[in-house]
């Protein structure tokens, strides 16, 4: 403790003769150099420095080595001025992203990260929310290639804790055995529509389920609408998630048609009364119910 | 497996010639499953099954240098479902690959009903001989259908040495599918064929304009194709008809995003897309643009705004000349028909304001409002019935569309929110949100619908915590009395979680209930004759309800038993009852009856993990049983026990 306490001091020194001349806090601050920050902050940087995000950011973005730390927190002379005092003005200095809200803590990450799946960030349903890139992500201590703080899965359901109990149901996307991960269908970081992949919601099924994409001569209008207005994506008591079971999903819209096939029966037969089991599902004709080029009817 | 050879290939030429600080670790799996009753359900998603057993291999590597990080994993090799992934950066050039492979069940699902409490299954769904299945697959067991899903990703970028601001990527992304399925049709089972393949070509750019804006632009180039061998299905042993196939197609992708940070605190948002996707047999062609455009800006510390825009159409153009046959009989074309001349094309434009205060730490309030306008041109055209139909009182003539699919439809979504940080360091979150619309889109879809929730978190003492949420919603169809149709949801949600430096343990319970009425119109006519049009009307019932329930209750807990290994459990139980509506239809007359649905879902796990000190070397011992029990239909239940171990070693 005693020798952390020594390096502090010493680091203050350092930032101290960097700056000679100018130790106003009125006046604005320099840059010092990674070595300063990590006198103080060296458990951070020995984690930051065994990340992916340390090792390539700094190469691919042309960062020197000794600018690391600043190049997201800001010039440090202030800061590492203040030796740790909080009450000095300095020390406040400093950016931590971390405890950045909205745009100003996002703006740190853009300066490096420009990709298209981020570009819609700022206007996106998380950060309306409150959210910022440090919620998701920990650039010091993340796991694996995006930095993350825990899985993909977990750190969702952290927050979406309905979503998860319907993913245990009986029809669901593999998402609990481990074969698909949230961000499948969904960008965290804001999508052209909500927080989706695509920009809408059967172009986001699409990718996977692009048997069913067409577009086909006769076209099943609720389907090309929506997937959603039969299905539900993350889980359902029914088989393929669907919404109701058949045939009462199908009648909610289609009126007077044929759910019951005309067929001499008995009451008293219970297996004559099976028998009307037949085509009680109405998939069981409508085969092509996502959109046909043969039928009108989707039948076949 | 060719990305996963490429890249194994890639790591080996590589990490030798750049690292500096070489890591691996490989992991050698023994796997050994019982199994028993139907698979496709307990297992959807793996093949592994009987008296199942597996020797697999896994690694994992990283190679790291002063301007090179190489990492490449791989799982499951020598499994039949393998997986991999591999990173590699040399600064400016960055490299990124993975495959996965699943397996996906499609069993045939047995069906059945309760009568007079009694369950009678299905017995008229006939398992067919050769002949439904052109004399390929005459013992196939579709109880046991599945296909292989490999999907594989891979994409180089470059990043302009210069700056660093500039950077172009291609990729290419593959999905394959390929096995069988089950299918029925007209109570005939039967087993198809999956061989699908789609694939993405993505080229792109993103750029970072001055210190405050970026732009980014990807072009994607995708195409479909089902190559399954055409399967003939039947309605009547005389009368054929030939499984469709799903249309090839080719798909291209144009977009563009922006960003700007103009000012401290302000952010503007934007992107454009074109997506035209054309049927490669039927020539139908559906074309569309999408564009975006929101702003953000925080006032201060307290007050944020999101203004956003967005704005889509899509068309289809139709191929006039697209004729099909109608049918195929003894492989002869009965007659043929043309496609759809006039399918709907859609508008969409939707405006969103959200704003959020933030009064104090403790308290701070959200508020909403999203207009959602759709404009359906030719909806209404439509024709959904090929014969006179009985509707209402009245007889709806033949082509005549009636099945709405609303015009214009507009919704007005309202929500409000607070989060309230209360004694003890609870934390309370509670939401509204309405929605108001002045048609639906379908008839099944509501009009008016209210929606409450309420989360609930609480640090109880020490290192327990509680956790709880609530969800009601309500939503009815108010404007169309053809059906009625309302839907009903409420969940609730409650967890406690311990932890402390030795032992973690946690519980809990979720709960789901959903209904909904509708009234409902059976048997109005048969497609085989007009006839029952007249003979037969259709019978109205009332408020018919639909509904099922959800219970899943999970428990973990793990414990460190001394300082080499470590013991974890968990459990989940989920048990899922729903009622289904049907009308029965008996010579002497209709009956209104419920078909129950009763499924439980038990799936446990042991494992034992020891990691010997100053030692390379790691095991994990694991057992696991999962059970699908359909308690009404027992056709449909199945059950595994596993017992793997793992052996790690440190390189």
């Amino acid at each position: 403790m005693k020798l952390k306490n020594f390096d502090c001091i010493v680091a203050a020194l350092a930032a101290l003769v960097v700056c000679a001349g100018a130790a106003s806090a009125q006046q604005a601050a320099t840059y010092v150099g990674s070595d300063t920050c990590v006198a103080c902050h060296s458990e951070q940087a020995a984690a930051y420095n065994k990340s992916l995000h340390g090792k390539t950011i700094p190469l691919v973005k042309k960062i020197a080595a000794d600018k690391a730390c600043e190049t997201c927190h800001g010039a440090g002379s202030l800061h590492a001025a203040a030796a740790g005092d909080k009450t000095n003005p300095g020390f406040a200095t400093i950016k931590n992203p971390a405890k950045q809200k909205g745009s100003d803590a996002s703006a740190v990450c853009f300066t490096c990260h420009n990709q298209k799946k981020v570009m819609l960030w700022d206007t996106g349903t998380h950060a309306a929310k409150g959210l910022t890139c440090n919620t998701c992500h920990s650039v010091h201590n993340g796991n694996g290639s995006k930095n993350l703080k825990k899985d993909v899965n977990a750190l969702c359901y952290d927050c979406h804790k309905g979503k998860k109990a319907e993913m245990s149901l009986p029809s669901h996307h593999p998402l609990q055995e481990g074969k698909m991960t949230c961000t499948g269908c969904h960008n965290p970081h804001g999508g052209a529509l909500g927080n989706l992949n695509g920009e809408t919601v059967n172009e986001t099924c699409y990718k996977c389920h692009s048997d069913k994409a067409g577009p086909y001569a006769h076209e099943h209008a609720p389907v090309a609408e929506n997937c959603g207005n039969c299905h539900k994506p993350h889980g359902s008591a029914n088989q393929n998630l669907l919404k109701q079971a058949q045939p009462y999903l199908c009648l909610r819209c289609h009126k007077s048609e044929h759910s019951v096939p005309v067929m001499p029966s008995s009451r008293s037969g219970f297996s004559n009364k099976v028998l009307d089991l037949v085509k009680r599902n109405c998939y069981d004709c409508h085969k092509d119910i996502h959109g046909s080029d043969s039928s009108a009817g989707f039948g076949h | 497996m060719r990305i996963l050879i490429a890249m194994l290939m890639m790591a080996a030429t590589a990490s030798p010639l750049m690292a500096q600080d070489l890591s691996a670790d490989a992991t050698l799996n023994a796997l050994v499953k019982q199994t028993d009753g139907n698979q496709g359900l307990v297992q959807e998603y793996t093949k592994q099954d009987g008296t199942f057993k597996v020797g697999s291999v896994g690694f994992n590597a990283a190679a790291t240098g002063a301007k090179t990080y190489l990492n490449v994993s791989a799982a499951g090799l020598g499994s039949g479902e393998e997986s991999g992934e591999l990173s590699l950066n040399m600064g400016t050039l960055a490299i990124k690959a993975s495959e996965n492979t699943m397996y996906h069940r499609q069993p045939y699902i047995k069906t059945g009903m309760i009568a007079n409490g009694t369950f009678y299954i299905n017995t008229n769904e006939k398992i067919t001989d050769d002949r439904w299945n052109n004399g390929k697959y005459n013992t196939a067991n579709v109880m046991d259908e599945s296909f292989k899903r490999t999907e594989s990703d891979m994409s180089v970028s470059y990043t302009c040495p210069k700056t660093g601001d500039y950077s172009m990527h291609v990729g290419q992304w593959e999905e394959k599918e390929n096995g069988d399925a089950a299918t029925k049709s007209s109570g005939k089972v039967m087993q198809t064929y999956v061989d699908r393949s789609h694939k993405l070509l993505d080229l792109g750019f993103d750029a970072k304009l001055g210190d405050h804006g970026a732009v980014a632009y990807d072009y994607t180039q995708g195409s479909f194709s089902d190559d399954a061998a055409g399967v003939l299905i039947s309605t009547t042993a005389s009368f054929y008809w030939q499984k469709a196939k799903a249309p090839a197609f080719r798909m291209d992708m144009h977009g563009l995003a922006f960003r700007s940070q103009p000012l401290k605190g302000y952010s503007v948002t934007g992107s454009v897309m074109s997506r035209t996707r054309e049927a490669l047999v039927s020539g139908y062609k559906m074309g569309s643009y999408t564009a975006t455009l929101g702003a953000a800006h925080r006032f201060g510390e307290k007050l944020a705004v999101t203004v956003k825009g967005y704005g889509r159409t899509e068309t289809i153009t139709e191929n006039d000349n697209f004729w099909f046959m109608n049918s195929v009989k003894n492989s002869i074309p009965s007659s043929t028909k043309q496609g759809e001349t006039s399918q709907p094309d859609k508008t969409n434009f939707t405006g969103e304001f959200m704003a959020k205060y933030d009064l104090s730490d403790k308290l701070g309030f959200s508020l909403g409002y999203k207009l959602d306008h759709n404009y359906n041109r030719h909806a209404g055209t439509e024709i959904f019935t090929a014969s006179q139909t009985y509707i209402d009182g009245g007889y709806v003539a033949a082509n005549t569309q009636y099945n709405e699919f609303a015009r214009k439809s507009t919704k007005n979504i309202y929500t409000a929110g607070a989060n309230i940080r209360l004694p003890m360091d609870a934390e309370l979150g509670l939401g509204y949100k309405a929605v108001r619309a002045n048609k639906a889109m379908f008839e099944s879809l509501p009009t008016t619908s209210d929606e409450y929730n309420a989360d609930f978190y609480m640090p109880i003492k020490g290192s327990l915590s509680f956790i709880g949420s609530a969800m009601a919603m309500n939503g009815k169809n108010e404007k169309s009395n053809h059906t009625n149709s309302n839907d009903h949801q409420n969940s609730y949600l409650a967890g406690l979680e311990w932890n402390n430096e030795k032992y973690n343990a946690g519980a809990n319970y979720a709960f789901d209930q959903t209904s909904s009425h509708s009234d409902a119109y059976y048997a109005g006519y048969s497609p085989w004759g007009a006839a029952y049009v007249v003979t037969n009307p259709p019978v109205r019932v009332l408020g018919e309800l639909y509904q099922y329930k959800n219970d899943t209750i999970g428990l973990h807990a793990s414990a460190k038993l001394g300082s080499e290994c470590v013991l974890m459990g968990d459990s989940s139980y989920t048990r899922s009852l729903a009622k289904s509506p049907v009308l029965i239809n008996f010579a002497d007359g209709y009956v209104t009856d419920t078909e129950p649905s009763d499924i439980r879902m038990v799936n446990s796990g042991l494992n034992l993990k020891y990691s010997p000190k100053g030692k390379n070397l790691s095991a994990d011992l694991g057992v696991r049983r999962a059970q699908w029990n359909d308690k009404l239909n027992s056709e449909n239940s199945g059950w595994v026990n596993s017992a793997s171990l793992s052996l790690s070693t440190k390189f």
